[in-house]
């Protein structure tokens, strides 16, 4: 968990990219992943991401149970052994990482960055999130930019690499079937080694007002217009957001929502029309594909439904469906490892860790006026349009 | 008392209970100690590849897309949609049309048969006027233009119209824009009445349930019909494909590519074994610990975003092999080098068995879901196979098998490649 910031974000993402290409024992990718596959074909991967100002750098490992191997094999703690090696003793060569590696990883880097155009839904809330903050680091993308790849070296690599052991912030998380003890006391050996005694807690800020809205309009040659509106809000981690949280839910975030009913059911204006709550960074992302044409009847549409809702303008039904349609979701957090890695890090990330059944008992009890309140506070900051190429141009 | 029959693994520590209610409906349990949800399944065998038929002594050729839109407009009744009584339970709730079938779906952790009655319910009573219809046509018409856009999803449609002459499979489920203009209340009743037959159909449900529970709910709820024969119009497919390349602009950075092997389409058992072998030739061929796949990715034709899969379904079936790559000829070109030599030389038997174990655990790690499980079961009811045939598969697939799977079906005259590219200035 690092500062997310311009400088370092490019090498940071390029960390776990390098790292997964093996350990000093089985020092080259293919080694590696032929050692995964007879453990029932489990897999080491990392990533980068981030959460309101942080960067987020996983390494994982997946694996089956050891209850369903066919010959009785102990796969876990032999692919703990593994993750732990890549991270703590990766293949070097005099003293780095080796060139090549990082050569082959620094391109894949760059076209990960070039492919963020393809899918449209995520571009247009990337560069919607740009646009609301370019002087906050909350604008920069979690995997930086292209022209910061090129200049990574195999040595100033290996420098951020000992930094990020040394000094950040670090949530380990085992989901699953199987015996933790020794898998925990492997992880804690190897950073118990390194005296970590300087780590630096990576923080978010979070501004509540808007200034004047931000309207930006960008042009690709693309069949349907697509349009994100970003808005702040007064309520951010680690203060209380259930309320906030049931709002946006009231708002769009559920087939029974303001936006959907409307925008979507009673307009037939587009085929999604959602709100997100970002409580990291306390912002709301609306989004929606549309035809350009209708794109001031929908931005119209949407503004009128917030209103709307801070005028307490929903039914005591509303609300109800939104708490259970919440309520439902924290329940089955525990059906599923992905998404009790997800909760359990927004939980360690927003300071209080709650179980799933204490969040959706807090959210039960969140009131009218406290919905009403938490909405009064959102205050529309950017609206970004991505559209199509205009004829002759 | 409910007389169920018991389908086991105990390979897997699994168990799926199987009756055919007495209103025709087949009907699938899969309980699961130690969850809080339950997931369910309501589907019928009729997808976008269905739209010839005969029914009633009448031939019928429907517009492309008639199945996704009839699953969007059935969540309608008179008084309100479906999506307004679930919020009532909590439960969330969806549906999907694919190329071989249409599921109505809510996962749900209390209030369950409450659910489960909404499920049925709506399902079995269609409510099409020629208003509702129409106000349909903008969010439909929405969808499609999201997919126009979309790289992932034109890549795929381009190879099935290079791979197939005559099979529906190739063409969009949500169909286009013009095509969906040309549905009518009336051919979505015809529609309904051919294909949701509670014969023609399945639920499936795994989780936290009592299979009491689902079948007290079934009882109250399902209507008894007359069973409806319904018999689809395929024209003959032949195996040739249309054309070995078929490339397509789009506001892309890096080009997509997919290419595929068309393969003889078939169901039951036969199917469930051709994909645990095609699954495992895969990985041995270009899985991320072969010989093929790190020369790809050192060389700079391939990145993280590669990917293989056997797709199949009713009457279709196509090896992929899909990616990002700035010369994707040269991907297609080297992985048929490299199925030209193991043909060749054979497969290394540890390559072989390293291949069989990754797969099986792969299989084995989908059971954890309750959501796949109950999918599975949906898809292999549809296809004819049990819903552990294919892992099973896997683990007794043999070398000489697989030995003559590879010689069979990676041929180069049966392959055809997709690919995406930036628009040219």
């Amino acid at each position: 968990m690092l500062p997310l910031n311009r400088e370092t974000a490019s090498i940071n993402a390029l960390l776990p990219l390098v790292l997964r290409h093996g350990s000093r024992e089985l020092p080259d990718m293919t080694a590696l992943n032929r050692r995964l596959k007879e453990l029932y074909g489990a897999r080491i991967d990392g990533s980068a991401g981030k959460r309101g100002e942080i960067q987020l750098v996983t390494l994982y490992c997946e694996n089956l149970g050891d209850n369903y191997t066919l010959g009785g094999e102990q796969v876990l703690l032999s692919c703990a052994g593994l993750l732990n090696s890549v991270i703590f003793d990766p293949a070097l060569e005099n003293g780095s990482f080796k060139p090549q590696d990082v050569e082959i990883e620094k391109r894949n880097l760059e076209d990960q960055i070039d492919s963020l155009l393809n899918e449209k839904r995520q571009y247009a809330t990337m560069r919607l999130k740009e646009e609301m903050c370019p002087n906050e680091a909350y604008g920069v993308c979690e995997f930086g930019r292209k022209e910061d790849v090129k200049g990574i070296t195999p040595q100033k690599l290996f420098e951020a690499w000992q930094s990020m052991l040394k000094n950040a912030r670090t949530e380990i998380f085992l989901l699953g079937p199987g015996e933790s003890q020794q898998v925990e006391k492997l992880f804690a050996d190897s950073f118990g080694s390194l005296g970590r005694d300087n780590v630096a807690e990576a923080t978010t800020r979070v501004i509540k007002e808007a200034g004047e809205v931000k309207t930006i309009v960008e042009r690709l040659p693309v069949t349907q217009a697509k349009l994100v509106m970003g808005l702040r809000t007064g309520a951010a981690s680690p203060d209380n957001t259930d309320a906030m949280q049931l709002a946006i839910a009231i708002l769009g975030g559920t087939p029974h929502s303001k936006l959907f009913a409307n925008v979507r059911e009673k307009m037939s204006l587009c085929y999604y029309c959602m709100s997100y709550f970002e409580r990291q960074k306390g912002v709301v992302f609306i989004d929606s594909g549309i035809e350009e044409q209708n794109y001031e009847k929908a931005r119209a549409e949407i503004l009128h439904q917030l209103d709307e809702l801070k005028a307490g303008n929903f039914s005591d039904d509303d609300m109800r469906f939104a708490k259970l349609s919440l309520q439902n979701s924290f329940t089955q957090v525990g059906d599923s490892l992905d998404s009790l890695g997800i909760y359990y890090l927004g939980q360690t990330l927003s300071g209080e860790i709650r179980t799933p059944e204490q969040a959706a008992e807090a959210i039960m009890s969140v009131t009218r006026e406290a919905v009403i309140s938490a909405a009064s506070g959102i205050l529309l900051d950017t609206v970004y349009l991505l559209a199509g190429n205009k004829e002759g141009e | 008392m409910i007389d169920f029959k018991e389908i086991r693994s105990e390979r897997l520590n699994e168990r799926v209970l199987y009756t055919r209610h007495k209103s025709g409906l087949d009907i699938y349990i899969a309980p699961k100690a130690g969850y809080s949800s339950q997931y369910a399944i309501f589907g019928t065998k009729y997808g976008s590849i269905d739209n010839r038929f005969i029914v009633d002594g009448e031939t019928l050729s429907v517009p492309e897309g008639i199945a996704h839109y009839l699953e969007h407009k059935l969540f309608e009744s008179e008084d309100g949609d479906a999506f307004s009584r679930y919020a009532q339970t909590g439960a969330s709730a969806n549906a999907y049309t694919s190329f071989d079938r249409t599921c109505y779906l809510f996962s749900s952790t209390s209030k369950f048969t409450e659910s489960l009655e909404i499920l049925l319910d709506f399902v079995q009573h269609p409510y099409f006027t020629a208003k509702t219809v129409e106000k349909e046509q903008g969010i439909i018409g929405q969808e499609i233009n999201m997919y126009d856009d979309s790289p992932g999803w034109r890549v795929m449609f381009n190879l099935l119209g290079a791979l197939y002459h005559t099979h529906p499979v190739k063409i969009d489920i949500a169909g286009t824009v013009d095509s969906i203009s040309h549905i009518t209340a009336e051919l979505l009743y015809k529609c309904y009445n051919s294909f949701y037959n509670l014969g023609n159909m399945v639920l499936c449900v795994a989780g936290d349930v009592s299979p009491e529970d689902v079948i007290g709910v079934a009882d109250r709820i399902l209507k008894t019909a007359k069973p409806q024969q319904v018999e689809g119009i395929f024209e003959p497919e032949p195996m040739t494909i249309v054309k070995p390349r078929v490339e397509q602009q789009l506001s892309v950075s890096v080009p997509l590519f997919n290419f595929g092997f068309k393969d003889e389409p078939v169901t039951g058992s036969e199917s469930a074994k051709k994909e645990a072998l095609t699954d495992i030739l895969l990985e041995v061929i270009c899985g991320d610990a072969s010989p093929l796949y790190r020369r790809l990715y050192d060389s700079g034709l391939i990145n993280a975003d590669f990917s293989m899969q056997y797709f199949n379904g009713r009457s279709f079936a196509t090896t992929m092999i899909g990616g990002e790559s700035h010369d994707p000829d040269a991907v297609m070109k080297e992985f048929l080098n490299e199925t030209a030599r193991l043909q060749k030389e054979g497969l290394p038997k540890s390559d072989f068995e390293m291949a069989k174990r990754a797969v099986y655990g792969r299989f084995a790690a989908s059971y954890d879901s309750v959501e796949n499980v109950a999918n599975n079961i949906a898809g292999c009811r549809f296809m004819d196979t049990g819903m552990f045939d294919t892992i099973d598969e896997v683990a007794k697939a043999d070398y000489d098998s697989a030995s003559e799977r590879l010689m069979s079906h990676f041929a180069p005259d049966r392959c055809a490649m997709s690919v995406i590219s930036p628009i040219k200035e």
